[in-house]
């Protein structure tokens, strides 16, 4: 039971891996450009400064927008780290120090080393000989950064009355991977691939365990068929073959026509009429005729003439002489017919004994076989 | 059972490793890494940076001297420059042009940059020779603090013949030298002392070994004294000339070989007493007395003078045994007081 959870939470789990690598290839895909935002404080004064190494921390060109509320003149300023420590001075001031998230910089307010308050027009770093790059604008101002050999720091600060830090936002394009597809969906595919072996291995190791109550069943081919004239029922000759309603829970066989031709040439053979029943459900003979449910050998065929040509019984009439039921009257109907008197003739022409003497052989053959009830019409039965 | 347990130890490992790898797909956030802060500092300024700092210079003085107007001068030069300049528009004005300024030239034919990280900074610059075929200046150009544009501090006519020591390419840097620094023939502060010894007492003086062969600068300066002390002797007066260094306004960059670069300014005053005479002052004398001299004014009694110099020096190294060279000078009258 265990080895199943066990391979549900493997299936699960590379499920979810490889949703989470595919994701972090789609929807959590950064996006082409790193872009951050530093929001410094007015307590510290009107100067942003990012620390050496900053700028370059994006790998690629830099773009540095700052944005100041008003009519603050805002100046953008890249110099080198020393030159922009000794402008600042002991200033208070917003110090850059990197990236606290993936869209924010992380920001440190580093306090005034002097206790005396700033000059009442904010300091203007524009235009000094220092910088290597720099831009100045009323409100916001922009400039790009490409990183060279060296230790650079941006200053940014607003500048004259009422001024304010600018917002600083620096932006870097960014060639984006996707480290984790491949191995997500890897290692997914690889605990997926585990939980259903797992599963399956469970699944069939559960089969064999029930293969055990199981039997082979074998089937022959060949259906067991009653040796002739052992135990079937012989009736007399002439005589219907009509079986008891006893030996309907004898097993149906059925007879291929080669096992007929057979039965029926040791009919001629052995010269016994044989009244050997055969229960024939809707069989069809060769000719086409529905063969009757219950039939009798062929009496009237002649011995040159092979196969199961079905008697040429008459229609069954019901006998009015007796107040049979129609059953019985129909299995009398059978052989109480002028066919008895042709039965009579081949037996008289084959030289058995007559149609009185059939009486003696019916019964010696016929000792197991059910006696109809009634046979009227039938010459045997003066005896 | 032992193969189911197998593995189902198996299958947990897997899971574990799962975990493991899921929970590491975080990507780092990137981290700023500078370069190591370097042993030696950078130039102060690039080549660009520069020409960027000689070409405002040059703006400035370019409409100061068409406006021959010292407002505005301030900006971009300081130090003897500045009064020299200031000097140079009043004469220039007082002598309808015919004392004409001194030509500068902004173009840079070797950049001497400091290799620092401290104010002040102070750098060379060797202009190309200037239009009217004098002699190529030197500029020096100072920082003053951090917040301070790079200004003009001096110049001095490189004298005729003399040949610049080798310094560093300006994308190296020049070691700057503080005005006591070791390692020298003398000292820089010494060597602008030395030399104003000198220039008072010519061969006499004790440190007349320590230069070579006397300049032309310094000859310029004996033979000036002559007309002057000529008229204070025919009137019964007395004329001395003085030259001290200015305090603190002495500055040196180190050269290729171990030695210095040396730029120091004097001051020299010359102070001429008679008596029984007048001394008509001349429009160029009285227009850098800041007005208290009406041109044409004859003076009774006594004319002193006083000249802003800045004044150029190699100095070898001590183990050169070689004596300092006066590289240039400028020699700039800028005031006159008289009665």
């Amino acid at each position: 039971m265990s080895t199943r959870l066990i391979a549900a939470v493997l299936g699960v789990l590379g499920l979810a891996a490889i949703g989470l690598g595919v994701a972090s290839a789609t929807a959590w895909r950064a996006g082409d450009t790193l872009v951050a935002t530093a929001r410094a404080g007015s307590p510290n004064g009107t100067l942003v400064v990012t620390a050496p190494g900053v700028l370059e921390m994006g790998g690629g060109p830099v773009t540095v927008t700052a944005r100041a509320s008003g009519a603050t003149k805002v100046v953008l300023a890249i110099g080198k780290e020393t030159d922009v420590v000794g402008w600042v001075g002991t200033d208070p001031h917003t110090l850059i120090a990197g990236l606290a998230d993936g869209a924010t910089l992380r920001t440190e307010a580093v306090a005034g080393g002097v206790a005396a308050p700033a000059p009442a027009p904010a300091p203007d770093p524009d235009g000094s000989d220092m910088w290597v790059e720099q831009a100045a604008g009323k409100g916001a101002a922009e400039l790009t950064w490409t990183p060279q050999p060296g230790r650079w720091s941006l200053l940014v600060a607003g500048a004259g009355a009422g001024a304010v830090a600018p917002t600083v936002v620096l932006s870097w394009p960014q060639t984006v991977k996707t480290p984790w597809l491949v191995p997500g969906v890897v290692v997914g595919a690889i605990l997926l691939l585990a939980g259903l072996a797992l599963g399956a291995r469970t699944w069939l190791g559960a089969r064999r365990d029930d293969r055990s109550v199981w039997y082979p069943v074998g089937t022959d081919a060949t259906p067991v068929v009653a040796v002739a004239g052992s135990s079937s029922p012989a009736t007399g000759r002439g005589s219907t073959s009509e079986q008891s309603p006893g030996s309907d829970d004898a097993p149906t066989v059925v007879l291929t026509r080669r096992q007929m031709r057979e039965a029926a040439a040791s009919v001629h053979t052995s010269r016994v009429s044989l009244g050997l029943a055969w229960r024939l459900r809707g069989h069809r003979g060769p000719d086409g005729e529905t063969r009757p449910e219950t039939g009798s050998l062929p009496e009237a065929v002649p011995p040159t003439t092979s196969g199961m040509r079905p008697p040429a019984a008459p229609a069954p009439v019901p006998d009015p002489a007796t107040g049979a039921s129609p059953r019985t009257s129909h299995a009398a109907a059978t052989t109480a017919t002028p066919g008895g008197s042709r039965a009579d003739a081949w037996r008289r022409s084959w030289g058995f004994p007559g149609a009185d003497s059939s009486d003696a052989t019916d019964g010696t053959d016929g000792t197991a076989g059910p006696q109809p009830p009634t046979r009227p019409g039938l010459s045997g039965k003066d005896d | 059972m032992p193969a189911r347990r197998d593995l189902r130890r198996r299958a947990a490992a897997l899971g574990v490793g799962a975990a493991l790898v899921l929970g590491a797909c975080s990507p780092g956030l990137p981290e700023p890494s500078p370069a190591a802060a370097p042993a030696v500092p950078p130039p102060v300024l690039t080549i660009d940076q520069s020409g960027h700092v000689l070409g405002a210079i040059g703006a400035r003085l370019a409409s100061s001297d068409t406006a021959l107007s010292a407002a505005g001068l301030e900006t971009r030069l300081t130090g003897p420059a500045l009064a020299s300049r200031t000097a140079e528009y009043a004469v220039t004005t007082a002598t309808a042009g015919a004392k004409g300024l001194t030509s500068l030239q902004m173009t840079a034919q070797t950049l001497i940059v400091p290799s620092t990280d401290t104010w002040p900074r102070t750098s060379f610059v060797v202009t190309k020779q200037p239009d009217d075929l004098s002699s190529p200046r030197l500029l020096v150009l100072q920082q003053a603090g951090p917040r301070s544009q790079y200004m003009l501090w001096g110049w001095v006519r490189l004298l005729p013949g003399i040949k610049m020591p080798a310094t560093a390419v300006p994308t190296v840097g020049s070691t700057p030298l503080p005005a006591d620094a070791k390692g020298l023939v003398a000292t820089p502060a010494d060597v602008v002392a030395h030399y104003a010894d000198v220039l008072f007492n010519g061969d006499a003086s004790a440190y007349a070994a320590g230069f070579a062969a006397p300049d032309s600068y310094r000859q310029g300066i004996a033979s000036g004294r002559g007309p002057l002390a000529k008229v204070a002797s025919q009137a019964a007066g007395t004329f001395t000339e003085t030259y001290a260094p200015v305090a603190d306004q002495t500055f040196a960059l180190s050269t290729a070989d171990g030695g210095a670069l040396v730029v120091g300014a004097m001051s020299t005053s010359s102070a001429l007493a008679f008596k029984g005479a007048s001394l008509p002052v001349p429009a160029e004398l009285a227009a850098v007395s800041g007005g208290t001299i009406a041109p044409g004014t004859e003076l009774r009694n006594s004319l002193a003078v006083t000249y802003a110099d800045v004044i150029a020096f190699y100095v070898p190294p001590a183990a050169a045994k070689a004596p300092v060279t006066v590289l240039g000078a400028e020699h700039i009258r800028t005031s006159v007081t008289g009665s």
